[in-house]
């Protein structure tokens, strides 16, 4: 067998010039995130850096987790999985929708069988890819706000939820902005579920 | 802000599973508590003291305070006022002593991504699935110092 090659996994598909129609999700359910600020702050950065980025600033980017332990997962486990002296001073933001979300859902098998895509849309390391099809949804779709995809540290059955912030930001309300220094039990049960260490103490909620 | 909440609280509530129900605040403290018992033993066995590391670079107590504070190498203090103790993955093999080339890149770019000098050693030494399970330490020590920032600065569910 010296010589042969076993041929590798296929790479995952460029978005075509026209998107195949898909039947979207209506997200109506709670969003969370960790920030720095206790109001929703897009980013557009000019060279993209996350999963669904704008390739060229073509939108801002949101990026939420569909379950409020599984935030810090998606946050903190690939920072170490720790939680430094000064994470408490961060907040965790809940997110209501005012309306439905109309979404393109990666985590339906239907979806990615009609774009010819798997779950490495969600969890693989061709950000290059996951952003031009991000950016073709954008263009084709001006009535989708945003992409569910699953979850890479939180658990196969939590879903993110990316959203073209120019599209999503009115139509989400934060509805609670805790500092985490402030949700001693939420931390911990999280850092509990994803062996996270916290190294910040823990305060009194003002609320 | 206010207005929503306590209604959306009651509609979306879940419901407790048996974790929610065996979980007790006191006793996570406590796993909390030996997480990081574990992790200041582990800094104090492999990270080095600054009196070693002075003598290592051949500089004084200041020069290297100055080091440190202008982002040229990482020190982690475990409390407040406490000596900092140098994670070895920022020092190059071989004599004499110096940081690994492109350290100051690498610690710009943790400054940008919010990680203090505790998580970027954290992030340094655990294996990481962007890196095939190597850890980052690894491929900077391969060389390969450019994917490490090129993760670094995409980590996590987006910007802080």
């Amino acid at each position: 067998m010296a010589g042969v090659e076993t041929p590798g996994p296929r790479a995952l598909p460029r978005p075509p010039g026209t998107l195949p129609e898909v039947n979207p999700l209506y997200w109506t359910a709670l969003l969370w995130r960790i920030a720095t600020h206790s109001t929703l702050e897009p980013h557009a950065h000019p060279t993209p850096r996350y999963r669904f980025d704008a390739p060229h600033g073509e939108y801002p980017a949101l990026y939420t987790c569909a379950v409020d332990l599984g935030t810090f997962a998606e946050t903190y486990v690939d920072r170490g999985r720790r939680l430094g002296p000064g994470e408490g001073q961060r907040y965790l933001l809940k997110l209501y929708p005012l309306m439905p979300l109309t979404l393109i859902d990666f985590h339906d098998a239907r979806v990615l069988a009609a774009y010819d895509l798997d779950e490495r849309i969600s969890v693989g390391d061709d950000y290059a890819t996951c952003q031009d099809w991000a950016l073709a949804i954008y263009r084709h779709e001006p009535e989708v706000a945003g992409i569910c995809y699953r979850a890479r540290k939180a658990g196969a059955t939590i879903a993110n939820v990316f959203l073209f912030a120019d599209r999503a930001m009115s139509r989400l309300e934060v509805v609670n902005a805790q500092r985490l220094a402030e949700i001693e039990e939420t931390v911990l049960r999280a850092a509990d579920r994803y062996r996270l260490t916290v190294f910040f103490a823990f305060e009194p909620s003002s609320s | 802000m206010t207005e929503l909440a306590p209604l959306v609280d009651a509609l979306v509530e879940p419901p407790a599973d048996e974790e929610d129900r065996c979980w007790s605040l006191a006793e996570a403290r406590t796993r909390n508590l030996e997480r990081r018992f574990a992790d200041q033993s582990h800094l104090a066995r492999t990270a080095l003291s600054a009196s070693v590391v002075r003598g290592g670079l051949n500089v004084s107590r200041q020069r290297l305070h100055q080091l440190v504070t202008q982002g040229r190498l990482v020190a982690i203090q475990l409390q407040p006022g406490a000596p900092g103790l140098f994670p070895t993955w920022q020092f190059a093999p071989g004599i004499p002593v110096r940081p690994i080339a492109g350290l100051s890149h690498l610690l710009d770019a943790a400054r940008e991504a919010e990680l203090d000098a505790l998580m970027l050693h954290f992030f340094m030494i655990e294996p990481n699935e962007r890196m095939r399970g190597r850890t980052p330490a690894e491929l900077v020590a391969a060389g390969e110092l450019d994917r490490v920032i090129d993760v670094l600065t995409s980590t996590g569910l987006g910007p802080l």
